[in-house]
C-alpha cells in the first residue's frame, strides 16, 4: 500500500463527521429565512426599461441618428413647401426653408451681384401662399380633415361604450366592463407585440397566488376559519390549474390561467373588504384589519351618479390612453 | 380590477418587473438550496478540522452559506459553488484564527468535537477519536490539504484555487504532511 492509500484510508475515519440533523434542519431553516428577508436585486432597469434603454441607445448611436436627422430635416422640408398661412410649418417655410434657399442661391450666383429677382420669387410666393390658404378649398379641406380626427375619436369612444354595454347586459359591474373595454385594447397591443407570453402569464398567476398565501398565513389568527378555508380551496384551485396548464395547448393553459386569475381575483376582493389593502406593483401586500372599509353599494341599486361616474371614467381613460391607435 | 385577465398598462410594467424579480429570486433559493443540500456536510467537516470545535463548526457553516447567499443574491458569477464555498470557509477560518485563543485538545474534546452527531460503534468511535486527535495536533495547512485530497477527494488544481496557492506547491504541501502525519501515526 502506498503512502497516498494508506492515508486516504486513515483519513477515511473523517467522513463520519457530519452534521446532526437536527443542526442540519436548524441551519436550513436560518438560511431560508435569510434568504426570504435578503431578496434577489432589484431588476436593474427592468425588462421593459432594459428594452427601452437598448432602443434609445440604438437610436441614439451616431450612424442611425444621422439617418433620423437627415430624414426629419428632409420630411419637415418637403412638408413645409406646401404649408400655407395659418399651418403649424408655414413658420419652418418662411424661417428656414426660404432662408437656406437664398443662402444657397447666394452661393451658386457668387460672382454675380445679390439676387434681387429671387427675393421678388420669394414675396411672390408668400402673396401665392396667402391667397391659397384663404380659398375655400383649403378651409373645406381642414374641415374635413378636423372632422375625420373627431369621428374617428368618438368611433373610439363608441367601441368602448358599447363593449361596456353589451358587457352590462351578462350582469357585470359597469367598472369590470370598462376594464373590459382596456382589456381587449390592451391584450390585441400586447399579442400583436408578442410581450405577454404564456410563461409570462403563469408566473403572474404564481406570483399572485405566492402573495395572497403569504398575507394568509400572515393574517392567520385574525381571519376566520370559514374565510380560511374557503381562500385555501380557492388557492388549491388555483395550484392545479397552473399544474394544468404544464403541457396544455396554449390556448387550453390560457383558458385555465383565466379561471385561476377569476378565483385569484375573488380571493383579493374579499380581502379588500376585510381592511384597508395595501397594493405594490398592482398586488395586494399588506391589510390593515384594524381600518373598517365600506362594502361597496350592490350593483341592482342604480345610482344615477354612476352613469356620470363611469363616464368622467371612461373619457379619462380615453383621454390618457395611447394604445387607442387613434 | 385586480382580479382581471389583462393589466392595464399603466400597472404591467411594475407587474412585468415584479414576475422577474419573483422568477429571479425563486431560482436563487434553488440555487441556494441545492448548494446546501450537497455541501453542507463537506464543509461542516472543513470546518470542523479548522476549528477543532463542532458548535463553532456548525456557527461558521451557517456563515458560510450566508455569505455564499449574498453572492448568488446580487448575481456575482460563481463558477464553481464546491471551491467558492470552501474559499469561503477558509477566509472566515483564517479571520477566526487571527482572533482565537489557544484551546487546548481537551477543551476541544470537551466542546463537542469528538461526537459526530451520529451514533457510532465503540471500534469506529475510537478509531475516529485517534484520527482527531493526530488531526488536531498538526499544522493547519497540512490539516487542510490533507483533509480536501483525501476526504473531499479534490485535485491539487482544485486545492490550489480554495487557499490561493500554485498547484505545484500545494502537491509539495501534500507530500510532506503525508510524511508528517505517518510520523505522528507511527507506521
Amino acid at each position: 500500500m502506498n503512502n497516498e492509500q494508506e492515508t486516504k484510508e486513515y483519513l477515511k475515519t473523517l467522513e463520519q463527521i457530519k452534521l446532526s440533523d437536527s443542526s442540519r434542519a436548524r441551519i436550513k431553516s436560518d438560511l431560508v429565512s435569510y434568504s426570504q428577508f435578503h431578496v434577489a436585486a432589484e431588476v436593474k432597469a427592468g425588462t421593459t426599461t432594459r428594452r427601452k434603454s437598448l432602443f434609445m441607445r440604438s437610436m441614439f448611436s451616431p450612424v442611425p441618428a444621422a439617418f433620423a436627422l437627415v430624414f426629419l430635416v428632409g420630411t419637415t422640408s418637403l412638408l413645409a413647401k406646401e404649408a400655407v398661412p395659418g399651418d403649424f410649418l408655414y413658420a419652418v417655410k418662411t424661417g428656414v426653408s426660404e432662408n437656406i434657399r437664398g443662402v444657397f442661391a447666394l452661393v451658386t450666383n457668387d460672382t454675380k451681384q445679390p439676387d434681387e429677382p429671387s427675393q421678388v420669387q420669394l414675396a411672390d410666393a408668400t402673396k401665392s401662399d396667402t391667397d391659397t390658404a384663404t380659398t375655400s378649398d383649403t378651409l373645406a379641406k381642414n374641415d374635413k380633415d378636423h372632422k375625420n380626427e373627431k369621428d374617428k375619436g368618438n368611433l373610439a369612444i363608441n367601441t368602448r361604450t358599447t363593449a361596456m354595454l353589451e358587457s352590462g347586459k351578462s350582469g357585470k359591474s359597469k367598472e369590470d366592463n370598462m376594464f373590459a373595454a382596456d382589456s381587449s385594447l390592451d391584450l390585441a397591443t400586447m399579442l400583436s407585440k408578442g410581450t405577454i407570453s404564456i410563461e409570462a402569464y403563469t408566473l403572474d398567476v404564481k406570483l399572485r397566488d405566492k402573495t395572497l398565501r403569504d398575507l394568509i398565513k400572515k393574517y392567520d389568527a385574525k381571519l376566520e376559519s370559514s374565510v380560511k378555508a374557503d381562500f385555501k380551496n380557492k388557492l388549491d384551485t388555483v395550484e392545479l390549474l397552473v399544474v394544468k396548464t404544464e403541457g396544455a395547448s396554449e390556448a387550453s393553459a390560457r383558458a385555465h390561467l383565466d379561471k385561476a386569475t377569476g378565483l385569484i381575483g375573488e380571493v383579493e376582493a374579499k380581502l379588500s373588504t376585510l381592511g384597508q389593502a395595501t397594493v405594490k406593483d398592482g398586488l395586494i401586500v399588506d391589510i390593515d384589519f384594524d381600518v373598517d372599509v365600506a362594502v361597496p353599494k350592490a350593483e341592482d341599486e342604480d345610482d344615477p351618479k354612476d352613469d356620470e361616474n363611469v363616464d368622467a371614467a371612461v373619457d379619462g381613460a380615453f383621454n390618457s390612453s395611447s394604445g387607442l391607435g387613434l | 380590477m385586480l382580479g382581471n385577465t389583462v393589466l392595464p398598462s399603466e400597472v404591467r410594467d411594475v407587474r412585468v418587473e415584479g414576475i422577474y424579480r419573483f422568477m429571479k429570486q425563486e431560482a436563487f433559493e434553488k440555487t441556494f438550496m441545492e448548494a446546501f443540500d450537497a455541501y453542507n456536510d463537506a464543509i461542516f467537516r472543513f470546518c470542523v478540522v479548522k476549528v477543532s470545535n463542532r458548535e463553532l463548526a456548525e456557527d461558521m457553516t451557517q456563515e458560510v452559506f450566508t455569505r455564499y447567499w449574498q453572492y448568488v443574491r446580487d448575481e456575482k458569477e460563481i463558477t464553481n459553488p464546491r471551491a467558492f464555498l470552501y474559499t469561503i470557509a477558509h477566509n472566515l477560518a483564517k479571520d477566526w484564527y487571527k482572533k482565537k485563543k489557544s484551546v487546548s485538545l481537551d477543551e476541544n474534546l470537551e466542546a463537542g468535537l469528538s461526537l459526530p452527531g451520529r451514533e457510532l460503534g465503540q471500534d469506529t468511535l475510537a478509531e475516529y477519536g485517534e484520527v482527531l486527535e493526530v488531526i488536531a495536533d498538526m499544522e493547519e495547512w497540512d490539516k487542510q490539504v490533507l483533509l480536501l485530497r483525501y476526504v473531499e477527494g479534490l485535485e491539487p488544481k482544485q486545492i490550489s484555487e480554495i487557499i490561493g496557492e500554485t498547484p505545484n506547491n500545494v502537491s509539495v504541501r501534500l507530500n510532506r504532511a503525508i510524511k508528517r502525519l505517518k510520523e505522528k501515526m507511527h507506521i
